[in-house]
């Protein structure tokens, strides 16, 4: 990893994430409001592109930490820091060992590892929420936020193939070695 | 050095991970604490970002309507089109009827004597995550904002000299549940968290008369609402986690109806009734056959929100509204 230009990264999707991202949500009486989890996407192309599984836990703990920064709402007044990126980690170590199953440039495979990624993150980060927040948090309370989690993530699933080849394009900014190149130049060696 | 020459990015891993841990552990003191050192670094381009942000957003719906507001004009075109005829067949009732708004709007007027501090404020960030309804604004401890004080849009903004104690026309936006040394959070009305002591203030309407239950010396009559018998009705409004608020358990007698007003109560941080929305919605409360429920929509455009006003009141003012009746 080239952790100079992935924390600009990390910057500027925190940013897009509080600001203008915020015109890709929708507001359902039903569902509530649903928006795309910017940061997912990225962490869903790291799991898929970066070789070493270290790298790919520690970025997915920043962003994690850059969401939890940025949100302060959803379960009782306030939110606590530190579950989102417990939950983006144990997310992110799925994906990466699941990827090895899938041909990782196919929009199929992009999409339902975000939808993954996300059930798993925001579900985890919802039910620690709920749980530390137990005291202004309802059952019903649980399962709106739970229902929400389930339509981001497959929103963020939809977006995950276009932000895939966005990050491809500055891929070399922050991503050093990916996987399997170095594997295959010792190999040609 | 040997420590730091072993030292291998598993370790570092795992020292994430506890540390994660242990700031989930530290409660919501810690977390805002860390929020509003992080905020400063973001506001700058943050500011810019809502601007763009709020500008396209304003244009969108400018532009475009959705079916169901789409439904609400034409439904609002017809009501004035009767009340017009209206006032063409009876202009003694439109006199009446004009008396009335009179009134209504004196009972909106500045207050006086009620000494409060506004404190103005841009909105540089939204939550990163749609769950909750907070925005992160640029004024903090430093500016004098407390948490719990109430966050107000106004039309006077700029019209405000220095010290002048009250605002006119003014909605509710939300309530600060954070505030740093520069930043501050503001919870909207729309939360799913924010709870607020209001007002359902049915409007008195004679192109739609309506029948409401009158109870005096314990016993209860039908009768027109007029401008005598219109008691506002104390509620608890809570916001519905989308765009709008709820107010649950309105008995069906009071014939709250689409286009009455909901207005803060009065109390608590924010002691001047200030609107709140207008009711969007009645519907049958299905748990409780005698009951209704009402949706609110704000009548702040929240989702471009970018100017608001933080009020602090530096004295409790004496009571300065009419009488609700207790539920």
């Amino acid at each position: 990893m080239r952790w100079v230009g992935f924390a600009i990264l990390v910057y500027v999707v925190m940013l897009l994430q509080t600001t203008v991202g915020k015109l890709l949500t929708f507001a359902f009486e039903s569902v509530g409001v649903i928006g795309p989890d910017l940061s997912a996407i990225v962490a869903v192309f790291l799991a898929l592109r970066v070789r070493e599984l270290n790298d790919v836990v520690i970025a997915a703990w920043v962003l994690g930490l850059g969401v939890d920064l940025g949100s302060a709402g959803g379960a009782g007044e306030m939110t606590v820091v530190g579950p989102m990126s417990l939950a983006y980690v144990l997310a992110v170590a799925a994906v990466f060992r699941m990827r090895e199953a899938f041909f990782r440039d196919r929009i199929m495979t992009q999409a339902i590892l975000a939808l993954v990624f996300c059930l798993l993150a925001h579900g985890t980060w919802v039910t620690a929420q709920s749980l530390l927040g137990r005291a202004d948090t309802s059952w019903s309370d649980y399962g709106a936020t739970l229902r929400q989690a389930a339509a981001l993530a497959c929103y963020t699933g939809v977006l995950m193939p276009l932000g895939y080849r966005l990050l491809l394009k500055c891929e070399r900014w922050f991503v050093a070695v990916q996987a399997g190149r170095a594997r295959r130049g010792r190999m040609m060696r | 050095m040997k420590v730091l020459a072993g030292w291998s990015k598993q370790r570092t891993a795992a020292l994430l991970i506890v540390a994660a841990l242990i700031m989930s552990l530290m409660g919501r003191g810690f977390a805002s604490r860390l929020r509003n050192a992080v905020q400063p670094f973001l506001s700058p381009f943050g500011g810019a970002g809502m601007y763009l942000t709020a500008a396209l957003r304003r244009n969108a719906g400018a532009q475009g309507l959705s079916s169901q507001e789409a439904r609400q004009l034409r439904e609002e075109v017809q009501r004035l089109i009767s009340i017009a005829n209206y006032w063409q067949r009876e202009s003694e009732s439109s006199r009446r009827h004009l008396d009335n708004v009179l009134k209504l709007r004196a009972s909106y007027d500045p207050v006086i004597g009620v000494d409060y501090e506004i404190i103005p404020a841009t909105v540089v960030a939204e939550d990163s995550l749609p769950y909750g309804q907070t925005r992160a604004v640029n004024a903090g401890k430093k500016d004098g904002v407390r948490t719990g004080s109430a966050v107000v849009l106004t039309d006077r903004s700029k019209a405000l000299p220095p010290e002048l104690p009250v605002v006119a026309t003014a909605e509710l936006v939300g309530r600060l549940v954070d505030a740093g040394a520069f930043a501050a959070r503001v919870q909207l009305v729309t939360d799913r968290d924010f709870k607020v002591s209001a007002r359902i203030r049915r409007l008195v309407d004679p192109n739609r008369p309506r029948e409401i239950t009158v109870t005096t010396d314990g016993s209860a009559a039908r009768e027109l609402l007029t401008e005598q018998n219109s008691v506002p009705l104390d509620v608890q409004a809570v916001g519905d986690g989308a765009d709008g608020m709820i107010v649950s358990h309105v008995p069906a007698i009071d014939n709250v109806l689409p286009g009455d007003l909901l207005v803060t109560a009065g109390d608590g941080t924010l002691p001047v009734e200030i609107r709140i929305g207008r009711v969007a919605e009645v519907s049958p409360d299905p748990q409780h056959p005698h009951h209704v429920t009402v949706r609110v929509r704000p009548d702040a455009e929240l989702s471009s929100l970018r100017e608001v006003y933080i009020v602090l009141p530096r004295k409790l003012p004496p009571q300065i509204t009419g009488g609700g009746r207790g539920r």
